[in-house]
């Protein structure tokens, strides 16, 4: 056999290559599908962490393969990420333009033979798309758009496989609801969010529903209600680390120190939040809770704390590339 | 006559009712007569008294005698003597006798400087026996008005000429008069200013209070505001003295850079003109760099097709992670920001 440790350590090698062109040759091509997968991917993962430049880069990327290759049910997805990426921008219009898209695109995907999402049922993008270009919709100030958005979303999908989205439009009716006025469907639609997102095991979707709860109290005068909902709330996006929701919290909390009168402890709490929103990077929102928190430190004749937080709200005013969510 | 008969009973007993309605008359007309008399002391016992008097002027029948001011007997008679004087004799009451003693003397007064006359009989002094019927009084005349015409006449007369030596404007009093009169009129109008000046004074005064007042309110949060900054300045100037120290060595630095600067300035002349050089050799060596940049992509994309055959091969793809299903970003249930209904944070 091979005596020389070199010449067995050639014959290894050989082995390898040789089994490995064979295998590589059997294997599906990978091609533009693998690449806009991982663009899909690594923009995904800049969006978690927070970096939506770069996101809504790869999904671009991403989508532009995905047309080259006509993958119209890959392409939703793509249209999604970019569409909500810009609503996490406050590009409300941009978003609106690109979910529109989705949700026209995903219409003509329901039915048999249609194209699969990566092996996720393509009917299900549509329910999604509708709740996220609601989202875009009422914060461009088309509500009756919402609510209509939301509302097809619902009669479309089921509540036993949801595919994540149930939980998100019942929420978003009861905010939209409650903004409006009515209460009483608010109240509804609060409480069926409230079962649905406490089974559903997603704890940032219930912290949400928390949130809102909290802000009903807080809009009816129950400001221990309110507290305690906050809290909760706050607890569960600690665990996530989501910075922009857990500032959306402590703000939350601060509002309802303020209306049981405990100013000091909500203006603590104002403070936290400021600081949680800068270390997050949220940009304008930020600025606007530093401008809320310099307005009350002022109030409370604390000039010395007003004028170093103004410092900072001056050194982020002077940024463009943090954006709010 | 006969009519009125004797029987009718108004005649009855008229002797009667004459007599008696002619008593009362009389009886009136005596007592009318009594009273009169008693009036004129004509019922009392009088004694004569007589005083002798130079004339008989304002002395007359009937004149009240008085005793420290009471009437006690009537001048009776005056008749003239022998050496042309006038006795004048009084009859007093005789229950006021015991009061004339001998040294008590008699007087013609008058009440007031031209009020009736009366004799007034004086009994200061007097002791001794009692003034009987007949007794003598010595008479002196009191001064009425007419004595103090008399008095007066020198003194109008003295006066008069006192008025004229008044009125007279070469006069002392005059002249006097006329120089208090300009320094009164002087002394007004310098106490008309003086009030002014003391109201103008008073007035700044006030003012001057105020004043204080107000810089006292202002300068005393400024000297306690100097006072901080005195100890922030203090405390700033501790602080600036390593400061300053390094602004020594920054301004030793900057000197020294500044002498440098020239030969900076040559040297990056010198670059610049190189760029220049080189920016020409890349204008020409341009074809030949993309011809390098297009087979590096070739040579990129070898190596690619290499690495996906490493990756599917075996062991390798076995050693791999897959790669995912497309992910969505998750579609949340919130809004952030401010939102259209007023809510949101």
């Amino acid at each position: 056999m091979i005596r020389t440790p070199a010449l067995s350590l050639l014959f290894f090698l050989s082995l390898v290559m040789l089994s490995g062109c064979a295998g590589g040759g059997k294997s599906a091509a990978p091609g533009p599908a693998e690449r806009a997968a991982m663009e899909g991917a690594l923009g995904v993962e800049a969006y978690r962490r927070g970096d939506l430049d770069v996101a809504l880069w790869r999904f671009e990327e991403s989508l532009r393969i995905h047309r080259s290759t006509d993958s119209r049910a890959l392409e939703v997805v793509d249209l999604l990420n970019i569409g909500r990426t810009h609503t996490a921008r406050g590009e409300f219009t941009l978003a609106k333009t690109r979910l529109e898209e989705a949700v026209r695109l995903s219409r003509g995907l329901t039915g048999e033979g249609a194209p699969q999402a990566g092996g996720a049922d393509a009917e299900k993008l549509l329910p999604g798309a509708l709740v996220s270009l609601a989202r875009a919709r009422y914060m461009a100030g088309d509500t009756q758009g919402a609510l209509d958005n939301i509302k097809e979303s619902l009669t479309i999908v089921s509540e036993d496989d949801d595919g994540g989205v149930l939980g998100p439009a019942l929420n978003l009716k009861a905010l939209i609801l409650m903004d409006s006025g009515r209460i009483g469907e608010a109240k509804e639609a609060l409480a069926r969010a409230f079962d649905i997102n406490s089974d559903a095991g997603d704890a940032g979707e219930f912290a949400n529903t928390l949130r809102a709860a909290s802000e009903l109290e807080l809009s009816e005068g129950d400001l221990e209600k309110a507290m305690a909902l906050a809290a909760r709330a706050y607890s569960l996006d600690r665990t996530i680390g989501d910075g922009a929701k857990i500032a959306l919290d402590l703000r939350t909390m601060a509002g309802v120190r303020k209306g049981q009168g405990r100013t000091r402890e909500a203006v603590f709490l104002l403070e936290r939040s400021c600081l949680v929103s800068v270390g997050a990077g949220l940009g304008s929102g930020a600025v606007d809770c530093l401008d809320q928190l310099i307005e009350e430190l002022r109030g409370l004749g604390e000039a010395e704390r007003a004028l170093y937080y103004t410092g900072i709200r001056e050194r982020l005013s002077g940024k463009t590339s943090e954006e709010p969510r | 006559m006969v009519g009125l008969k004797d029987t009718d009973k108004r005649f009855r007993h008229l002797e009667a009712k004459v007599g008696v309605m002619v008593f009362v008359a009389l009886a009136g007309i005596a007592a009318v007569l009594v009273m009169i008399g008693m009036e004129r002391d004509l019922f009392t016992k009088k004694f004569a008294v007589h005083f002798t008097a130079e004339s008989g002027a304002g002395i007359v029948e009937g004149m009240p005698v008085k005793l420290s001011g009471f009437k006690v007997g009537r001048v009776t008679d005056l008749e003239l003597t022998g050496d042309a004087k006038v006795l004048v004799t009084s009859k007093i009451n005789k229950k006021y006798q015991r009061y004339l003693k001998a040294g008590s003397k008699a007087r013609l007064v008058k009440e007031g400087l031209i009020g009736d006359a009366f004799v007034e009989i004086t009994v200061e002094g007097a002791e001794g026996e009692l003034i009987g019927d007949g007794g003598e009084l010595p008479f002196e005349r009191a001064a009425g008005i007419e004595e103090l015409i008399d008095e007066a006449k020198p003194v109008l007369k003295e006066i008069k000429e006192v008025i004229k030596f008044a009125n007279s404007s070469e006069g002392d009093i005059k002249t006097t008069l006329k120089n208090i009169k300009e320094l009164t009129g002087e002394l007004r109008a310098t106490t008309r200013t003086f009030s002014t000046t003391l109201t103008e004074a008073r007035g700044v005064l006030r003012k001057s209070g105020d004043f204080m007042d107000d810089v006292s309110q202002k300068t005393t949060p400024l000297i306690e505001g100097s006072a901080k900054a005195i100890d922030d300045f203090n405390r700033l100037a501790k602080r600036a003295g390593p400061l300053m120290d390094r602004m020594d060595v920054i301004t030793l630095r900057a000197e020294q850079a500044s002498v440098r600067l020239p030969r900076t300035v040559e040297r990056f002349e010198r670059v610049l003109g190189d760029a220049a050089v080189v920016s020409t050799m890349f204008a020409e060596e341009a074809p030949r760099l993309r011809e390098l940049l297009v087979d590096t992509a070739y040579a990129m994309k070898d190596v690619r097709a290499i690495a996906r055959g490493v990756r599917g091969s075996w062991p390798v793809r076995l050693t791999m992670p897959p790669v995912k299903e497309p992910a969505l970003v998750p579609p949340d249930g919130y809004f952030y920001g401010e939102r259209a209904g007023g809510g949101g944070g």
